[in-house]
């Protein structure tokens, strides 16, 4: 009712019933000025009549331009090829005027045009010679139940999903989709087989060529089931979970190494040159870890899986760094130290230069530990960087990239020396020279500078 | 049209609520009429006389409803009615009134009867099924049956049976030169033009969800709710009821405009027809009103509804027939979520009545699509997620689109894609199946496909199983 009121543009509530006045009056009509032409008069009027702009088109000529286009049709019976029964049926038909390239439903000799899309798919069928030399020997199908299942081949031209769908023999067994196509296909190629004479003759057909697995079908088919029938709800959670895996499972290695560290001397393998001599491939390296993990041993990572070996190692590296008591300032300090030392970055992902970078940055570590805590006991907590950070001049210009630099006597802690002179240095430098900076140092406490104005130092080196 | 040829079909959908039909090629349905009729038991002893006398109270009493424009006309199609009835060769004792305007007029003892059995969903009532397509190709396509081929809809779940009852009353009344018989999910799959979809169709006594796969119907992925129109629209009457507002249905009221204000109306209550008015008349009536309120006012809400979140809504003014005006709010949006939320029928007032008024379980639309995507083959499913399509009248509903895509995504698998599909054309949906029988019967390649009567008589109906599977 209300809608109604709406479309009339009625007042909801009875408006006290008054009759409004007409607003609008017409306005007075114009009278056409003398010796004005009629065209021009129209111009000026206020009201503009609908009419056509252009009149009298229909000179002779437009006349016979509409004749020949013009289509007749009329209702006409037609009988359809595909159909079995003559079926008669009236449909509209062009007679002429039909215009150019247009397809009417009545081809070129009088056949319907739509009688060709009657097509049928090729259906392999046995008759019963073969069934019984080929196929008798299944015993969960009988003879029956396979005609049922021609039939119903022949009915959904093979299409299995809806074939097992209808599927209703004596309403016996389900039979799942995999389980027809088994039957199906493997009739199919035997009697290709058979018809050919043996397998190599029949070997250019594709149903010979390319067997039906009906077991590799229900695998598939059973995982994924499982993949569909877990929501995406679920899946975000199983993310979460395994993210927090992934997290613990890191936590727990870093603390491995922590402990080890405090165990006492931190166990390096030692780097045995021939092993990690370049073979160029000749032998195999199967079952032998060619991958250095975070403690710097060789080992195999935790779980299975691909890893490129400069990924993997960059990735161990940074979790070295990660594991830095002391936070950023430290990490930087570390990253001085191997830019310093001209291995800011690992250059060719070799078995043995990676693991060797892996190794120097656990000795690294290990050495800034040691000075932390010789600073710690020793200066109290003064300053959290190591002694060789405090802005000393530095001894000669020795040259960083080179090997061979004799151990000069600069004051190490005796510990220290012990821990480190032992071992060969694989970069070639001393341990001291590492602590040897050529500039002053960066992380000077007065002069806190900026990220730029690091970046712009690290450029006039 | 490319791949098109005429021959002049006629398309027909029984419904659960109303009817349509028209030609094959055509946008939309020329007739659409409600599909329950009105049935009125014949005395044996009645003659002709008080056939005319009951045709003249009609004329008396037409005049004081407001609402009877047509009760002229229809104080003369009355007898009319009853006359085609009995030449119909109403073998049974009762008069069907066929049709809006028959239906919507009011008749001392009519019931109003659905040919649809509510147990089942199926086409139960063949009297009413033959008068329904009697008066829909006779009376309002005015044509000769003999010569047009006709493609009935049917349910997703229809037995052999009643198709083959279908086929029999069609060939043997009516003589159409062709039939065929197509599954609703089908139908409404061609119109979104995909071979392969899920059809989720809200209609009006039952949701039912059905795979389709390649053009063929997978039966046994069908499944049915309850929840359906009419039990929208009941959960809408409770909550008027709630408001203390009585919902009179047209014919039981007067208006008169009050001498004393010009403008205002008075309202007065007919109590005459309380006596010999039927239930299931008024009960219709009173429906009438309330779908049309339901439809207005209801909208889905984007998520999930929450009772104290939408307290707030601004309340809509609706006025009924007889003038009250009732404001409703936040149950523009609680009813309708009844599709997505059935427990919420338990808020509603006497829940137990709307609960029982069906055998089928109350299932939410999102775990009847799921239900039926499960019970599918596995390969299959990724395209059915992706092509999931809206049909019938409740989908028209605003935001039904929305709303659905929103909850599969939260139960389907991650790495399907799902999309809900539906016209933007909100009138498209309701006549959804109506407009994939117009396609389907159209197409030149189809015309190989009828069942034809030579067909039938040679080899019987059990052909059209073989024809139309």
């Amino acid at each position: 009712m209300s809608d109604v009121k709406d479309i009339l543009g009625l007042p909801r509530q009875a408006a006290g019933g008054s009759e409004e006045k007409r607003p609008t009056t017409k306005a007075p009509a114009m009278k056409v000025p003398k010796g004005m032409s009629r065209e021009a008069f129209a111009l000026l009027d206020q009201s503009h009549p609908i009419m056509p702009s252009v009149l009298g088109q229909l000179t002779k000529k437009a006349e016979k331009e509409k004749a020949r286009i013009r289509s007749q049709w009329r209702w006409k019976l037609f009988k359809n090829a595909a159909r079995a029964d003559g079926l008669e049926l009236y449909h509209w038909e062009r007679i002429h005027g039909a215009p150019e390239g247009k397809m009417g439903t009545m081809g070129a000799d009088g056949e319907y045009v739509f009688s060709k899309y009657n097509k049928k798919i090729k259906l392999y069928r046995y008759d019963d010679e073969e069934y019984r030399t080929l196929f008798s020997g299944d015993p969960s199908w009988s003879r029956e139940e396979t005609d049922y299942l021609m039939d119903m081949c022949e009915r959904f031209d093979l299409r299995f999903v809806v074939i097992a769908d209808r599927y209703n023999f004596n309403s016996g067994v389900t039979r799942r989709v995999e389980d027809l196509k088994d039957r199906y296909y493997s009739i199919a190629r035997k009697l290709v087989i058979s018809r050919e004479g043996s397998e190599k003759a029949a070997a250019h057909d594709p149903i010979v060529k390319n067997p039906f697995n009906a077991e590799h079908e229900r695998e598939r088919k059973k995982a994924l089931e499982i993949v569909m029938s877990r929501s995406a709800a679920q899946e975000r959670e199983e993310r979460v979970i395994l993210q927090q895996a992934a997290e613990i499972e890191a936590n727990r290695r870093l603390e491995s190494i922590a402990m080890q560290k405090k165990a006492g001397t931190v166990k390096l393998d030692h780097v045995d040159e021939g092993v990690h001599e370049c073979n160029y491939g000749l032998f195999e390296k199967r079952n032998n870890p060619s991958l250095c993990s975070s403690t710097g041993i060789l080992q195999k990572p935790a779980f299975p899986g691909v890893f490129p070996r400069r990924k993997y190692t960059k990735k161990t590296a940074a979790e070295i760094l990660a594991a830095l008591p002391g936070g950023q300032r430290t990490q930087k300090v570390f990253e001085a130290i191997l830019t310093e030392m001209g291995l800011p970055q690992l250059t060719a992902a070799t078995q043995a230069s990676c693991s060797a970078w892996i190794q120097l940055h656990v000795e690294i570590a290990e050495l800034l530990e040691l000075k932390k805590d010789e600073l710690g006991s020793s200066k109290g907590a003064n300053s959290l960087l190591p002694a060789f950070m405090e802005p000393k001049t530095p001894k000669g210009g020795a040259d960083k990239s080179g090997g061979g630099k004799s151990q000069d006597g600069a004051a190490e802690t005796p510990k220290q020396e012990q821990l480190v002179d032992d071992l060969p240095n694989p970069s070639g430098r001393s341990r001291r020279d590492i602590n040897k900076r050529k500039t002053p140092s960066r992380f000077d406490d007065m002069a806190m500078m900026t990220p730029r104005s690091e970046s712009k130092r690290s450029r006039t080196r | 049209m490319y791949g098109g040829d005429e021959v002049n079909a006629i398309v027909i959908d029984v419904g659960t609520h109303a009817v349509k039909a028209g030609y094959a090629g055509e946008e939309s349905p020329k007739v659409y009429y409600p599909s329950c009729v009105g049935a009125l038991t014949r005395d044996k002893t009645e003659t002709r006389d008080t056939n005319g006398k009951s045709g003249q109270n009609g004329a008396q009493a037409g005049g004081r409803d407001v609402e009877m424009a047509e009760a002229g006309a229809d104080a003369s199609t009355t007898p009319k009615k009853e006359g085609e009835a009995s030449k119909a060769g109403n073998k049974s004792d009762r008069d069907l009134f066929v049709g809006h305007f028959a239906l919507n007029y009011r008749r001392d003892g009519m019931e109003v009867l659905s040919p649809f059995e509510q147990k089942t969903g199926l086409l139960n009532d063949w009297e009413i099924v033959e008068n329904i397509w009697n008066y829909t190709l006779k009376d309002r396509l005015q044509i000769d049956p003999k010569e047009h081929p006709v493609l009935l809809a049917e349910p997703n779940f229809n037995t052999n049976e009643c198709r083959e009852k279908s086929l029999e009353i069609l060939f043997e009344t009516f003589q159409p030169p062709a039939v065929f018989l197509s599954k609703n999910a089908c139908l409404s799959s061609y119109s979104a033009g995909r071979p392969t979809s899920l059809v989720i169709d809200m209609g009006h006594q039952s949701s039912v969800a059905a795979a389709v796969h390649d053009g063929y119907l997978l039966q046994k992925s069908v499944s049915r709710s309850r929840i359906g129109g009419d039990l929208l629209t009941e959960c809408m009457h409770r909550s008027v009821q709630s408001k203390d507002i009585k919902v009179r249905p047209r014919y039981a009221f007067e208006r008169t405009e009050s001498k004393q204000n010009k403008g205002t109306f008075d309202v007065k209550e007919l109590d005459d027809y309380k006596g010999s008015t039927t239930e299931t008349y008024h009960k219709w009536s009173v429906e009438q009103i309330l779908s049309d309120l339901k439809e207005t006012v209801c909208r889905v809400s984007e998520s999930v509804f929450n009772e104290e979140e939408h307290a707030n809504i601004p309340t809509v003014t609706y006025e009924l027939p007889d003038g009250t005006e009732v404001q409703i709010g936040s149950d523009r949006f609680k009813v309708p979520e009844v599709l997505f939320n059935p427990g919420l029928v338990q808020t509603f007032q006497d829940a137990q009545t709307i609960e029982n008024m069906g055998v089928l379980p109350l299932q939410s639309m999102t775990s009847l699509v799921m239900e039926s995507i499960t019970k599918v083959d596995v390969d299959v499913r990724k395209e059915l997620y992706n092509g999931i399509i809206l049909a019938g009248g409740s989908s028209m509903l605003p935001n039904v689109r929305e709303r659905l895509e929103r909850e599969i995504l939260e139960q389907a698998p991650g790495q399907a894609r799902v999309k809900v599909i539906a016209s933007q054309n909100v009138m498209e949906r309701k006549f959804g199946v109506w407009i994939g029988g117009s396609i389907l019967a159209s197409l030149g390649s189809f015309q190989q496909c009828w069942m034809s009567k030579q067909e039938y008589e040679e080899k019987g109906a059990s052909l059209i199983h073989l024809k139309a599977p």
